[in-house]
């Protein structure tokens, strides 16, 4: 193991890590420490499935120019194509069990579909099941027809499981799990079975313009200045996520560097937010705003849509009227002859 | 009688399952797809700046094209104009994203197609497609020999390498790559985008340049001749669709490459987005009607002959071929570019093929190395004039207030495609997105007339060349970004 692991338990390194913006150059440090200095005497395997999902969480990682080496040495990824019913028999040894099974998108809930019961069986026999992605994650907001591997399946076996959501899911993300479970094991949850290293500090507790947000100086509209973006509906001030510090694409920049809110989106309520969406603006009290510009501001905005809703609820009524389309989809496909 | 003779095609985003028909009278081969994630539905009832990230989803490759489409449809229905600005960082991404396609579309998709276990010997290259169920074979017909797919594979670090550093280069404008941030109608929401950033860029750019001038297309050359038979055009007539370049604001120095247009029967003609519709005729959708309640469900998973959730684009009932080779042709039989038509025409010569009959492998292939060229030289001459002191967007709230409907229209990597959004009282009412493999990928429409890939498998199976090893090369060979079709 690496010099600096030789010193350190596991509460020191969650401890270092949970101090918030040293927590990745640590677990990078780690890694590079790891690779380095170690020749594993086993690599432990990967079960990796993609069920339906663009590569939009897996092009960042596999794009990470130490990913390759870093899998190659300390894992081995079992090709799905080798699975079949006696690769993990169900009562096999403690060796069947060591495997990591990571699932990705989307998965039909129709029990003849073979995906489907291959998964239900490997996750009986998985030493931890990494859920990648929003998608993954959060199953239980799939559209018909897909599983939710939560409440379907993981909560009825005993076996251990953690989310990495994100829209797309950080790559540092999945590459530092891989890396807690070589030297540590399973990591430490929050609530929402997300690492707290990784998910653990609000973005607002590390942003930019957290300065700004203090003295409530806010961007109103895009273009207006430099600035907090509390009022573009930025998710900042209720999202627990490591971006500020780990940023993108090799620290490259993050959305809110390139003048975009934050969407929230590793956030289990994503996209939707209870009805405030991407883009709506969070309330002084979740946000946890003290200023009193902003409060006030609040209260007349909340002034006027009680007089606008009466206002359009008296139209409505005088009215009586409604468009034959409201809330149905358009045809604007072509018309078939079925 | 039903056969599946590809069960999940690899290394594609999503999933497609190819199908041969045994019945005696109609021996044909079909695609089907996997479940729709109902992403243009999942928009209804949204604030209409969601569309930009939502479609983002729908594929790691084409995902900034699906923001700058969406993005476009918004200022249509604002009749907001982007920045001059901004519709340079735009075009960068654009640009930059394609990139990114093109070249990992042969090297990682394309390239194991027709390689074997003498191309690996004891390399540490087989790490490079650890991401894929993907262990090369014995040798088989049509493998690269040897000598050229080991001089190919070598460069797959290099490859990787240049993809990490147009991927940072996106970030740098966009907030991250695969999904961008700062794309808003009327412009791009970056605070600023000053000299050092141009400078930083402009060094990623140069990092890549040397392995998108040459060794990519001596190495698709390279592939192109070790295998004369990807000069072979299974299906003669092709009809071509394309959006032409992003809108090129006012300032006259703006790379304006491709010309807009469609080709039917040898004619090209300008667009008219009313002749675009989607047939629905062996996919799960229902045909959506004025009396249909508001929570009917709009597809039915019992629906008789329904196999595939991608939607059959169709340009007045007619499919067209679109991508890479597509906008390139359009360009030269347009004459708009006289450094487009004078590449792609001597292409056409080179491999001894004809505009009227022009789509194989190779030239899918070659088209998408020469546009890489031309993005490179045309990214770094946008960086090199960028004024740092233009405005980057309108400065504006949105009032999406009002009933409308706008459009918008991209040359994504893959090709067409289009997004139209429907909007009312801040809400998006109806969204639709037509993308390249809803031109390519289509199944047949209720006239019988099947899309681009289906028919070049039966044109193979038809000739009795059609193998496992065949359909990946064809599919392949097209961008099979599979979700991207189902929306």
């Amino acid at each position: 193991m690496g010099k600096f692991f030789q010193h350190q338990t596991r509460r020191d390194f969650i401890r270092l890590l949970s101090a918030g913006s040293i927590s990745v150059p640590i677990l990078m440090k780690g890694l590079a420490e790891n690779l380095m200095a170690q020749e594993p005497s086993t690599r432990q395997p990967i079960v990796w499935i993609q069920g339906q999902t663009s590569d939009i969480h897996n092009a960042g990682i596999w794009n990470l120019t130490e990913f390759p080496d870093f899998l190659e040495k300390f894992f081995k990824i079992i090709p799905q194509s080798q699975i079949d019913g006696d690769f993990f028999p169900m009562d096999d040894s403690d060796a069947a069990a060591s495997h990591i099974l990571i699932l990705e998108g989307l998965f039909s809930n129709d029990p003849n579909d073979p995906l489907n019961s291959l998964i239900k069986d490997l996750i009986v026999v998985s030493r931890v099941v990494i859920l990648l992605g929003n998608e993954a994650s959060h199953g239980k907001r799939a559209p018909d027809g897909f599983m939710d591997p939560e409440g379907d399946l993981l909560h009825h076996v005993e076996t251990p499981f953690f989310k990495l959501p994100g829209a797309p899911v950080h790559a540092r993300h999945l590459l530092g799990m891989l890396n807690h479970l070589v030297l540590y094991g399973l990591p430490e949850l929050d609530a929402y079975r997300r690492p707290s290293v990784f998910y653990s500090t609000l973005i607002c507790s590390r942003c930019e313009y957290r300065s700004d947000f203090e003295a409530g100086r806010f961007v109103r509209f895009y273009g207006e200045r430099e600035g907090c973006l509390y009022l573009m509906g930025c998710k900042g001030p209720v999202t627990r996520n490591s971006c500020p510090v780990e940023k993108w694409n090799g620290t490259s920049n993050w959305c809110v560097g390139a003048g975009s809110p934050c969407t929230g989106c590793s956030e289990p309520e994503y996209p939707d937010h209870n009805g405030l969406g991407m883009f709506g603006q969070l309330s002084s009290d979740d946000a946890s705003i003290n200023s009193f510009f902003v409060r006030h501001l609040e209260t007349i905005a909340k002034g006027t849509a009680v007089l606008t809703a009466a206002g359009i609820a008296t139209h409505a009524i005088s009215k009586r009227t409604s468009s034959p389309l409201k809330g149905k989809r358009l045809s604007i496909m072509e018309d078939e002859d079925e | 009688m039903n056969r599946a003779i590809v069960e999940r095609l690899p290394r594609a985003e999503g999933v497609l399952r190819v199908i041969q028909s045994e019945d005696e009278q109609d021996k044909t081969v079909f695609l089907a797809s996997g479940r729709s994630l109902h992403v243009e539905e999942s928009l209804i009832g949204k604030y209409p700046l969601e569309a930009v990230q939502s479609t983002q989803m729908l594929s790691a490759v084409t995902g900034i094209s699906h923001a700058l489409s969406a993005v476009s449809a918004l200022e249509n229905y604002l009749q907001l104009d982007p920045t001059v600005a901004s519709v340079q960082i735009r075009q960068m991404l654009l640009q930059l994203s394609t990139l990114c396609s093109h070249i990992y579309h042969f090297y990682w998709e394309v390239l194991p197609d027709y390689l074997n276990r003498d191309h690996f010997g004891t390399s540490s290259f087989r790490k490079a497609f650890l991401r894929f169920d993907f262990s090369p074979e014995s040798p088989k017909k049509g493998d690269l020999s040897k000598e050229a797919g080991t001089r190919i594979l070598s460069h797959i670090d290099q490859a990787a390498a240049t993809l990490n550093e147009l991927q940072k280069a996106i970030a740098l404008i966009g907030g991250k790559y695969p999904v961008v941030m700062n794309l808003i109608p009327g412009g791009v929401s970056n605070f600023s985008i000053d000299r050092g950033l141009l400078m930083n860029l402009l060094r990623k750019l140069e990092q890549a340049k040397g392995f998108i001038e040459v060794i990519w297309p001596a190495d698709v050359k390279s592939l192109i001749r070790d295998l004369p038979e990807t000069v072979a055009v299974a299906v003669k007539k092709a009809d071509l669709i394309s959006f032409g370049s992003l809108s090129a604001g006012k300032k006259e120095s703006l790379d304006s490459f491709y010309s807009e247009g469609v080709l039917i029967d040898g004619k090209l003609e300008p667009i008219n987005e009313r002749l675009i519709t989607e047939s629905l005729r062996h996919t799960f959708y229902l045909p959506v009607t004025k009396t249909a309640a508001d929570d009917q469900r709009n597809f039915d998973f019992k629906k008789e002959g329904a196999r595939t959730w991608i939607k059959g684009a169709r340009y007045d009932g007619e499919p067209k071929l679109t991508g890479a080779l597509s906008r390139m042709l359009i360009t030269h039989i347009g004459g708009s570019h006289i450094e487009i038509s004078d590449r792609v025409g001597k292409m056409i010569e080179d491999l001894g093929l004809s505009v009227e009959s022009p789509n194989c492998i190779a030239s899918r292939l070659l088209a998408e190395v020469f546009e890489g060229r031309l993005y490179i030289k045309s990214t770094l001459n946008l960086l090199l004039d960028f004024d740092v002191g233009l405005p980057l967007n309108r400065k504006t709230a949105f009032d999406f207030s009002k009933h409308g409907s706008g459009t918008g229209r991209v040359e994504a990597p893959g090709g067409a495609l289009l997004h139209q959004v429907f909007i009312k009282d801040n809400r998006i009412t109806q969204y639709r997105v037509v993308s390249s493999v809803n031109w390519n990928f289509s199944s047949a429409d209720k006239n019988g007339k099947t899309g681009i890939v289906e028919n070049e498998l039966n044109a193979a199976l038809e000739k009795k060349e059609l193998s496992v090893e065949q359909i990946y090369r064809i599919i392949h060979s097209y961008n099979a970004k599979i979700l991207d079709g189902t929306q």
